[in-house]
């Protein structure tokens, strides 16, 4: 027997209808302020420009001084003889304004007039008021407020819903997926008082819970794949979704929830975490098709920006203020473009079409995946570096005991050191290349044809042929080298001397070019954006042999890249300087060619790669064929009569090529480091907000158009509200949030706490969700709004605090069962005189079969996912048909809802069928509807036909050997109660159907279980497993199983 | 009346008779048909969008100065410096490119044809021709957007949205809203199309144009899967309707009833929409005239008859895409081809509904989102093309109320601007209204407090147009 949650009697209900006799005094702010926004606002309200006869119905006194209104004088308000009149050129509204009144609204005017016609402010734009909870025998507050009203409506609540239902109607709520069996029995067997309670606590701290509030706010902050339009191009921004996911978890409060997404880039030292949050802002579509304006797009984004934060945190429709003054809110136009010069202070680039990686501002986020792999490389290089520095600590010792050890012989040996690859070019005929390391081997593409040399032979290139190396080096960002040929050009087009890239990866490499004679050089990891160019100013002689050198010393600057021709070094200019990141690539080298458009024409000789940054002196020597020595000559001179330097370059020949333990450490550092670049490159790129450094100018826009500017305007809030002080600086994104979290802050608090009534109820306290201003809807229970809302400051803004006070509340455990007299009085149960019952979202409802089948993946967070989808959905609508939908495999098949990837021109089509939104723009509210198209998905879609499988192989397994005893539990899994008889018979009834159906045609039965990827693992044979999948999808397709109830 | 009843309320109100029933593929309760404001002369709309946006000078915007004016520059009179987009902004000179076809003159109202279009020239006297069609939209996306939804920006309904919303459904066992894809013949389509296109914006999404495809599946998951005959989906639905009755009985909402008959719907669309894509009981000469693509399932041909079909089933609203009209170089060789892929299927369709006296109050309407310059993009090329152009462009209508023999509006003879009767698109979108019955300025709904509707603040009947 289930406690009564509410203790009333009878007695009390009449006792307070006999308190409420009838009044008819008329509530400005509930019957007459709609009237006169919605029929007379356009022509006599805020707007100057529309303002006829300059009269103002808005305003008291401007509406007394006109005498268009006479309190308590009907004869003499001229507005009552203009709203009865039949004359067209008198009548008021205007015929032609198509805005005709009622009896009932002409009535309610002047009843309001004769009783004084009395203004209130619009009861949203006051600071909520925080009343006494009523006194009744309710014993929590939210009961008391809705016992107040039913009371008055004479009206009862219902009894408690049962534990079975009430169970699975919180887990629905509070997770967005069902109860298990285990855990309803454990709440069936739980006596204790507090039972219900254990389970919302259980529930709150449930990761699901993150994830189903999480996925609530997703249509708010218009998340989605891709940039929307035309061109429609992926985009990474579901990092942001996991910071979400995480805010829910933490119990992030309300407060720097809203500050964190609206301001986090702003926050004193703002953390990775908190910029991330801001990526809320630019959720937004993105347009990059070809020959846009970017000023008319950047100006639409901003706008967006104030759209969505004034729709889902002040639930107020600024964006009418744009183009003119609100027609019915007191919201001026100016007034839009201070509030719009907030969100206007970041570079908000256009992007490309082709490549496209985010517009900037952006930043690249680590997947948590990610994360974990740089922390651990990390505190490996952490290791080696020390390891190195100990090492190299100790060296002088070292060094002078291998100096001493070095027989003649030895140093000759050394002189040459440091060269990793050289290709001298001598060979005869043939096309094979030889080198000085026996494992690299080139090849001649094209004619080869050799003939003498700079030293020894040389190979001619005729603009077609070229040599190709494999695995000759490569090298990072941050390593030192230099690279020589002898060159002989014998024309003075746009020719490659050699190069190691990779065109089809941004050009990542290096090249060595002729540029019109000049020699040039690029060293890149992603051309233009992550790489650096320099060239030679002066040209250099044709018909004549040079020697070109390049020398680089591991900066990551152009600075640090030097050219010398034939010895001596050549003044440059630096044409690019942005490189980041490694050069590695695993393109072969190519002697006399890049990519398939640059060739060499002339003779090429001896090429050498080294592994240091060669000295000018090197340079000389190599201009004059002489072999580079490198450490020998400088082991030469006596210890004594070194300079530091050439101390230190033995120091680091030692090291580097000696010591073998040293060599063996730097060799993992480097590729520790080059492990980690190439995570970082894979980082997904996040947009974000990031404040320019000296805000824009702000104007207000004509009639909204980006290239009408009229005033300038400063930031600012409208002067309705609190006043927003930002001190002697102009108030910034910053300064606004802040405001918005101000405790008496009109709309914040009311608009938050109405949204989850909403989530938990179907209807919002204030209906209009989206809208709290002079037209929306007035609230069902003003006194009960206020003291949530206040009741949720006071708390800290405490979020999960919040659920459970509106799931522990009587008024959510009510049962849902209506008679037909209550639904016809109460259809939309606005008085809550009973509990919740409608359809689940269109992500609940897929999670839920997946859940009760026991196919869910419950792996939180990441990329988007990809679950089946008909074919050729996405080429019907790309552009030249290019996008294909390739379906995932595995786990990401039966991840939650939330984590589909959304496409925007082409959103997920069994979502789009529950009403879920594109996500083009902000969505408050869904709507519900019940169409076929919904029954065609729930019947047909291969998600929930798998699922059927599936559950049927659980009810199999768990239901045991009896027919019953598995529908049993089948049932229970998806509406958490066991079946009534006639609704086991009603199954049983079509399993022997569907079964001798199956029997009679074994091929039908092993079709229709071929249905998704999941494995088979049930062992019954097909027609028996088939019939219990015909039964299993006629349970999944119960209205009960895809509502609360 | 068209105050948003509530779907309960209404329910509350109504028994399950067939005329509810017809409107429950709309979900959301409202009576089947909506009477419209006045009498309409139009039930239903069929949209042949070319999307892409076709060129009016190789099609039926005929300027024989240009032969003269070929090569010469567009003079700044003329262009008096509006805008460009992003791709021929860079562009130093502005060449006058005359088109490559010839022209005749058709019908009652000598209405100009190319060469190109001979089968939709021999229908001249049926429609009515606005060549003084304009935009504010310079690029695809917010010029097909604001075609479409009357807004450039996204987030509106979409026409065929507003009017299965403003005259509900009457359709047997299909959707209000039918939209089918084609791709051109021409180069592959180098633009999108958006799911926002048909989309309900702020409406309830039961408004939503529903995709016919060609295919095992022409309306998503419509059919049974693999191995389940119709009989066992009988059963099935039969047990399913058996429990969900059970549930009506113990929880009275009246939703419960409404997915009963959401069920039966469904399984009535499995054999309606098949009825439907069926037609090979079409007499054969009858297939024969809307030409040889009509057998290639997906192809505007084939689309125009399914176009015709749906008509006939009371669909309100039949939108057609055929893609690959975005000629920015290549013209003169994609241009043909997409021409032949339309010519005779519309001047079929045109013909097949007149002749089942079905023309009157079928509204068809054909055009893209803009038209194109008369400049060459890139300068004076043999295979030359044409940027997009905003400033005038060519529509044409047909049946619904609309002035048949009519040649409306007329351009200058560069083609550029408009000099006499400009149409815009709220214009157009309150002509069309007014032939459904519909006052624009009637037809709203209230979202976020403001009562939106298709032509915005804008929009005038041009009665000019009316028959």
């Amino acid at each position: 027997m289930l406690r009564c949650c509410w203790i009333l009697t009878l007695s009390i209900l009449s006792a307070s209808m006999a308190a409420n006799a009838e009044s008819p005094k008329v509530d400005f702010a509930r019957e007459i302020q709609p009237i006169l926004a919605q029929h007379c606002g356009a022509c006599h309200g805020a707007d100057e420009k529309t303002r006829e006869a300059s009269l103002r119905l808005d305003i008291r006194e401007n509406a007394i001084a006109k005498k268009a209104i006479v309190p308590k004088d009907l004869k003499a308000s001229k507005l009552v003889a203009r709203i009865d009149t039949n004359d067209p050129d008198l009548q008021m509204p205007p015929p032609e304004s198509k805005k005709p009144l009622t009896g009932r609204q002409k009535q309610l005017l002047k009843a309001w007039i004769e009783q004084g016609a009395e203004y209130s402010k619009h009861w949203a734009f006051e600071a909520p008021r925080r009343s006494p909870v009523p006194v009744n025998l309710a014993r929590h507050p939210i009961d008391a407020f809705v016992l107040d009203r039913l009371a008055k409506e004479k009206l009862r609540p219902a009894a408690e819903a049962d534990r079975p239902t009430l169970l699975r109607r919180v887990t629905l709520d509070l997770t967005g997926l069902p109860p298990t069996p285990g855990e309803l029995a454990a709440f069936l067997a739980d006596t204790s008082p507090n039972a219900y309670e254990k389970v919302v606590n259980r529930l709150l701290s449930s990761p699901r819970y993150a994830e189903r509030q999480a996925m609530a706010w997703l249509d708010a902050a218009r998340f989605a794949d891709t940039n929307g339009f035309n061109n429609d191009e992926d985009r990474t921004q579901w990092p942001w979704r996991d910071w979400l996911i995480g805010a829910f978890a933490r119990n992030l409060p309300y407060d720097r929830f809203l500050v964190e997404q609206l301001a986090g880039d702003l926050l004193p030292d703002a953390k990775l975490d908190q910029r991330v949050a801001t990526a809320f802002l630019r959720n937004q579509v993105h347009n990059t098709e070809g020959g846009i304006i970017p000023e008319e797009y950047r100006v639409e984004y901003v706008a967006d920006r104030v759209h969505t934060t004034a729709t889902v945190f002040l639930g107020l429709s600024m964006q009418c203020a744009r183009c003119h003054d609100h027609k019915y809110d007191p919201i001026t136009q100016r007034e839009y473009y201070q509030f719009f010069s907030f969100f206007q202070n970041i570079a908000d680039k256009p992007a490309s079409y082709s490549n496209f990686v985010g517009a900037e501002p952006y930043i690249r986020v680590p997947s948590s995946e990610q994360r974990l792999r740089v922390e651990s490389l990390d505190a490996r290089r952490v290791v080696l570096e020390k390891e190195l520095k100990s090492r190299e600590s100790a060296i002088e010792a070292a060094v002078a005991a291998w100096e001493k050890s070095l027989t003649p012989v030895a140093r000759q040996k050394l002189a040459g050191a440091g060269s990793l690859l050289r290709v001298s070019l001598d060979e005869k005929d043939g096309a094979n290349v030889a080198t000085s390391e026996a494992a690299i081997r080139g090849t001649v593409r094209g004619k080869p044809k050799w003939g003498p040399g700079k030293i020894g032979g040389s190979l001619e290139f005729d603009g077609a042929t070229f040599v190709e190396v494999a695995n000759a080096p490569s090298f990072e960002g941050d390593s030192p080298f230099s690279i020589g040929i002898w060159a002989f050009p014998t024309a003075n087009d746009l020719l490659a001397l050699a190069s190691k890239m990779d065109d089809g990866a941004g050009h990542r490499g290096w090249d060595m070019l002729l540029e019109n004679g000049k020699i040039s050089t690029h060293l890149v990891n992603h051309w233009p954006d992550n790489g650096l160019k320099i060239v030679a100013r002066k040209p250099l002689s044709i018909n004549a042999w040079h020697h070109v050198l390049i020398t680089y010393d591991g900066s990551r600057k152009g600075a640090g890249v030097k050219i010398y021709v034939d010895g001596k070094l050549e003044p440059t200019d630096i044409t690019n300087d942005t490189l980041k990141d490694t050069l590695r690539t695993e393109k072969p080298l190519h002697i006399g060619r890049r990519g398939a458009s640059l060739p060499f024409k002339g003779k090429l000789d001896d090429m050498q790669i080294f592994g240091l940054e060669l000295s000018a002196d090197n340079a000389a020597e190599l201009a004059a064929t002489k072999p580079v020595d490198l450490v020998g000559s400088l082991l030469a001179i006596p210890v004594e009569k070194r300079t530091p330097t050439q101390q230190a370059a033995i120091r680091r020949f030692y090291l580097e090529k000696i010591d073998t333990e040293f060599a063996k450490s730097k060799a993992e550092l480097a590729d520790v480091n080059r492990q980690r670049a190439d995570i970082e490159k894979n980082f997904p790129a996040l947009m974000v907000m990031d404040e320019l450094p000296k805000p824009r100018d702000s104007f207000l826009l004509k009639r909204g158009q980006y290239d009408q500017r009229g005033e300038k305007v400063s930031s600012g809030v409208p002067a309705i509200f609190p006043s927003l002080n930002a001190g002697d600086r102009s108030a910034n994104r910053l300064d606004l949030a802040n405001w918005l979290v101000l405790p008496n802050h009109p709309l914040t608090a009311r608009v938050a706490v109405n949204r989850w009534w909403e989530m938990y109820f179907g209807t919002g306290l204030v209906k209009t969700v989206e809208d709290f201003g002079l037209t929306g809807e007035f609230p069902s229970h003003p006194e009960l709004l206020d003291w949530l809302a206040t009741e949720f400051v006071q708390s800290g803004w405490d979020v999960k605090a919040f659920q459970r006070l509106i799931v522990t509340s009587a008024t959510y455990r009510q049962t849902s069962h209506v008679t037909k007299e209550l639904r016809e009085r109460d259809p939309e149960n606005r008085l809550l005189a009973r509990g919740p019952r409608y359809r689940l979202s269109a992500e609940t409802i897929r999670d839920n079969a997946l859940a009760i089948s026991g196919l869910l993946a419950e792996r939180m967070g990441g990329p988007s996912v990809k679950p089946y989808q008909p074919a050729g959905l996405w080429e019907d609508v790309t552009v030249e048909r290019r996008g294909k939908y390739v379906a995932a495999k595995g786990e990401d098949l039966y991840r939650r809802g939330m984590y589909t990837f959304w496409k925007r021109t082409c959103p997920p089509p069994g979502l789009m069928t529950f009403d879920a939104p594109n996500r083009e723009v902000c969505v408050a509210r869904r709507a519900i509807t019940n169409t076929p198209l919904q029954a065609l998905v729930l019947l047909n879609d291969p998600t929930y036909l798998e699922a059927a499988r599936k559950l049927a192989e659980r009810m199999i397994e768990e239901g045991g050997p009896t027919p019953a005893g598995r529908v049993a539990s089948a049932f229970q899994r998806a509406v958490c109660r066991l079946p009534t008889a006639n609704e086991e018979g009603v199954l049983l009834r079509l399993q022997a159907d569907a079964l001798a159906r199956f029997r009679a045609d074994p091929t039908a039965a092993k079709m229709f279980l071929a249905v998704g990827d999941s494995p088979r693992v049930s062992k019954v044979d097909d027609a028996e497993l088939a019939a219990w999948a015909v039964v299993a999808s006629t349970i999944l397709n119960l209205d009960e199983t895809i509502s609360k109830r | 009346m068209l105050d948003r009843i509530s779907r309960r309320n209404f329910l509350a109100r109504t028994a399950t008779g067939s005329a509810a029933l017809a409107s429950l593929l709309q979900g959301d309760g409202l009576a089947a048909e909506i009477k419209p404001h006045f009498a309409p002369k139009a039930k239903r709309v069929i949209f042949l969008h070319q999307s892409g946006g076709p060129s009016q000078f190789e099609l039926m915007d005929h300027k024989p100065s240009l032969k003269k004016y070929h090569g010469s520059e567009l003079p700044d009179s003329i262009r008096q410096g509006q805008r460009l987009t992003g791709m021929t902004s860079g562009q130093k000179s502005f060449p006058v490119i005359a088109p490559k076809f010839k022209f005749s003159q058709h019908g009652k109202s000598g209405a100009w044809f190319s060469e190109l279009l001979p089968h939709t020239a021999a229908i001249s006297d049926d429609l009515c021709i606005i060549r003084s069609m304009h935009t504010d939209a310079i690029n695809h996306d917010p010029a097909i957007t604001f075609l479409q939804t009357g807004s450039q920006q996204p987030g509106r309904p979409s026409f065929g949205s507003w009017l299965s919303y403003g005259l509900g459904n009457i359709a047997d066992n299909l959707p209000s809203f039918v939209v089918m894809i084609s791709h051109g013949s021409g180069a592959d389509a180098n633009q999108g199309l958006l799911d926002r296109l048909w989309g309900s914006g702020f409406l309830p999404s039961s408004h939503q144009g529903v995709k016919l495809r060609s295919g095992r599946d022409p309306v998503l998951y419509l059919s049974d899967p693999p191995g389940l005959d119709r009989d066992l989906r009988r059963r099935m639905l039969n047990g399913l309707d058996e429990l969900n009755r059970l549930q009506l009985e113990k929880d009275g909402d009246p939703e419960i009833e409404t997915r009963i008959q959401q069920y039966e719907m469904a399984f009535r669309m499995q054999a309606s929409v098949p009825e439907l894509t069926d037609v090979s009981r079409e007499p054969e000469k009858l297939l024969e005239s809307y030409g040889p693509d009509v057998r290639k399932p997906g192809s505007f041909a084939a689309n125009c008859l399914l176009a015709r079909r749906l008509a006939e089933r009371g669909v309100r609203f039949i939108q057609l895409y055929h893609r690959g009209w975005d000629n920015h170089g290549g013209l003169p060789l994609n241009i043909p081809k997409q021409c032949k892929d339309i010519d005779q299927p519309q001047a079929a369709l045109i013909r097949d509904l007149k002749q089942r006296g079905m023309l009157d109050d079928t509204l068809v309407i054909w055009g893209g989102e803009f038209g194109r310059t008369v400049y060459g993009q890139g300068g004076l090329q043999e295979n030359y093309g044409r940027d997009h152009h905003g400033r005038c462009f060519t529509m044409w209508l047909a049946g619904g109320g609309f002035k048949p023999s009519m040649v409306h509006g007329e351009t200058d003879e560069y083609g550029y601007n408009i000099v006499r009767d400009p149409l815009s698109i709220h214009d157009l979108h309150a002509t069309m209204l007014h032939c459904l019955g519909l006052d624009h300025e009637r037809l709203t709904f209230r979202f976020q407090g403001r009562d939106y509707r298709l032509t915005d603040v804008f929009g005038k009947v041009e009665k000019r147009l009316l028959a």
